[in-house]
């Protein structure tokens, strides 16, 4: 339904352009543009996956040594400009999403109407400009490292969301200022069967830029919603079981604990608030940069703080570049329901739900640090090849961003992974 | 191979990259002897060629003209006035493109072809060789 809107706003807007088809007849009408990643990875962990995002349903370590699916992507854009004040922009990507399959999706499809040189106003798909690589996130050829650091970037769980953004831009002198404010929702489908939808996304953000410095501010509010087969299963049992209790005399107080968790840890609408602060001093020769983000949630979506500091060095086409990371996650202080009293059967029933309930919450609990090193060597016009090393820890007891998590894995223990990237646009 | 072997290499290899650093350019930023502007900073002309601004400073629109890719004018312009390479500014417009933000400029052949857009268009600024200069365009100053 939305994909029938968003191609109707595009016709719509081709058909009333030749009306004010004057305008600059030095800018092309259709500009098309692609992007792309050729990437291996190699991790270490054989009981774990790791993977670029949440919706990639394995990776490399427990399903193959060796992955292509993590980083290779190819991207499609065409850009209509009709005239100075109406754009519009149509991105087409296929990346390794939920089903474990490559179609293509559309990352953006957005009407821009540029009310004065300072403000624009864009309808539509447009993917999230929250953290300072968000909005060009899956253009690696853009960016220094392999891929983004995860332990900040998938703090917004979000691909792209359909709304309205504007951003006011203005010049003081040599200081340029961006406001970019937005609304909108996102949802899409998740590996095993789940879905997600974030809904009520508002974030602001500005961008103060001297030079070769720039620092931006942001925050960001939205409700997320998780329906997981697992999860709802689990928190059904919560409910039978207090259903159970309940009935037996005695029991009311375990039978209001079984009650409580059953209505807190669902994740259905739950509110989540970001705050971010990121620089970056990029003079020519090298590069320092760094963003910090503490996100607020509530139920199984626990308080995060993550942070990446990213230094390089240019040397010719060379880059060689490193990078250290961190996100902790608040854990949980969730007893379960008391086994306190309850016959020897239920107490064992107890006692496998409450382990369910620690898998569950532990498993949005993503503590993890990762110390990397690469280079990049721009061997060719419009390509890039990286190669980067990663030291990846999880954090207390977190299984951290890793997916696919067997029961041999040791949370704490370090895993090491390698990846090489070509990366070109065109 | 013997130990001069190696000598020899690095020889030819420095004298290679001092070759190619000798190879360069003397480019100014340039814009149409009609225009108003007369001086832009270093930051000011980086700002309106990595499109962070479409006005000049005095608020009339101003049109960016790159040379084309992988000319010297080009390479040394960016260089100098942005301290970025011709990888740098292409990963650059690559962010604004696949962000829907805009478009890099449009470039032309080479400095004859750059004179002869300004001559006609006071909006205009390219980059020429400082020897390319004639009565047509104006060198900004450096403030």
């Amino acid at each position: 339904m939305r994909y029938k809107l968003i191609a109707a706003a595009l016709i719509a807007v081709t058909y009333h352009a030749c009306g004010v088809c004057a305008a600059d007849p030095d800018q092309p009408v259709f500009s098309f543009n692609g992007f792309g990643t050729l990437g291996a990875v190699h991790s270490s962990e054989a009981d774990a996956d790791l993977v670029a995002n949440f919706f990639q349903p394995n990776g490399a370590g427990f399903t193959r040594a060796w992955s292509a699916s993590v980083d290779s992507k190819l991207g499609l854009q065409m850009d209509v400009h009709l005239n100075d004040r109406i754009s519009a922009t149509l991105q087409v990507a296929a990346q390794h999403r939920y089903d474990n399959h490559y179609m293509p999706q559309v990352e953006w499809a957005n009407v821009k109407y540029q009310f004065t040189p300072d403000l624009s106003v864009r309808l539509g798909r447009t993917v999230t400009s929250f953290f300072s690589v968000s909005d060009s996130g899956l253009v690696s050829y853009t960016q220094p490292w392999v891929r983004p650091p995860l332990e900040l970037y998938a703090q917004l769980p979000i691909k792209h969301k359909d709304g309205i953004d504007a951003l006011y831009r203005f010049k003081f002198g040599e200081v340029t200022s961006s406001l970019d404010a937005s609304y909108g929702q996102f949802d899409s489908k998740l590996p095993a069967g789940g879905e997600t939808r974030e809904t009520h996304f508002f974030d602001i953000s500005e961008t103060v830029e001297y030079g070769a410095a720039s620092m931006r501010f942001g925050y960001g509010s939205l409700r997320i919603a998780v329906s997981d087969p697992g999860l709802t299963s689990l928190f059904g049992g919560f409910t039978q079981f207090g259903n159970v209790l309940a009935a037996i005399p005695g029991l009311q107080a375990n039978a209001a604990q079984a009650f409580a968790i059953a209505d807190r840890y669902p994740i259905e609408n739950i509110p989540y608030s970001l705050i971010t602060v990121g620089a970056t001093y990029d003079p020519g020769t090298w590069l320092l940069m760094g963003e910090w983000v503490r996100a607020d949630g509530s139920g199984s979506i626990p308080n995060s703080t993550a942070w990446y500091v990213t230094g390089g060095y240019r040397i010719g086409a060379f880059t060689p570049y490193l990078t250290l990371s961190r996100a902790v996650a608040a854990t949980p202080s969730e007893p379960g329901i008391s086994t306190a009293g309850l016959p020897p059967q239920l107490a064992v029933a107890t006692a496998g739900l409450n382990a369910g309930l620690a898998a569950a919450l532990n498993a949005f609990t993503r503590s993890q640090q990762t110390t990397s090193a690469g280079i990049r060597w721009d061997f060719m016009r419009n390509m890039a090849l990286k190669l980067q090393f990663e030291r990846l820890n999880t954090l207390a007891g977190s299984t951290g961003f890793l997916a696919n998590v067997q029961p041999g894995f040791r949370p704490g223990e370090h895993l090491n992974v390698f990846s090489a990237t070509i990366d070109f646009v065109f | 191979m013997r130990r001069t072997d190696h000598i020899e290499v690095v020889v030819i290899v420095l004298a290679l990259l001092l070759s190619a650093g000798a190879a360069q350019a003397d480019v100014v930023a340039v814009v149409s002897a009609n225009s108003t502007v007369t001086t832009l900073s270093k930051n000011q002309v980086a700002d309106i060629f990595l499109g962070k601004t479409t006005r000049f400073p005095d608020g009339s629109v101003v049109v960016p003209i790159d040379q084309a890719e992988g000319t010297l004018e080009r390479n040394e312009f960016y260089i100098r006035f942005t301290g970025k390479s011709a990888a740098q500014i292409k990963a650059h417009w690559s962010k604004i493109i696949f962000t829907g933000r805009g478009q890099p400029p449009k470039a032309l052949a080479n400095g004859i072809q750059i004179r002869k857009l300004l001559a006609q268009n006071p909006h205009a600024i390219g980059y020429i060789e400082r020897n390319m200069v004639d009565g047509s365009v104006k060198v900004l100053l450096q403030q």
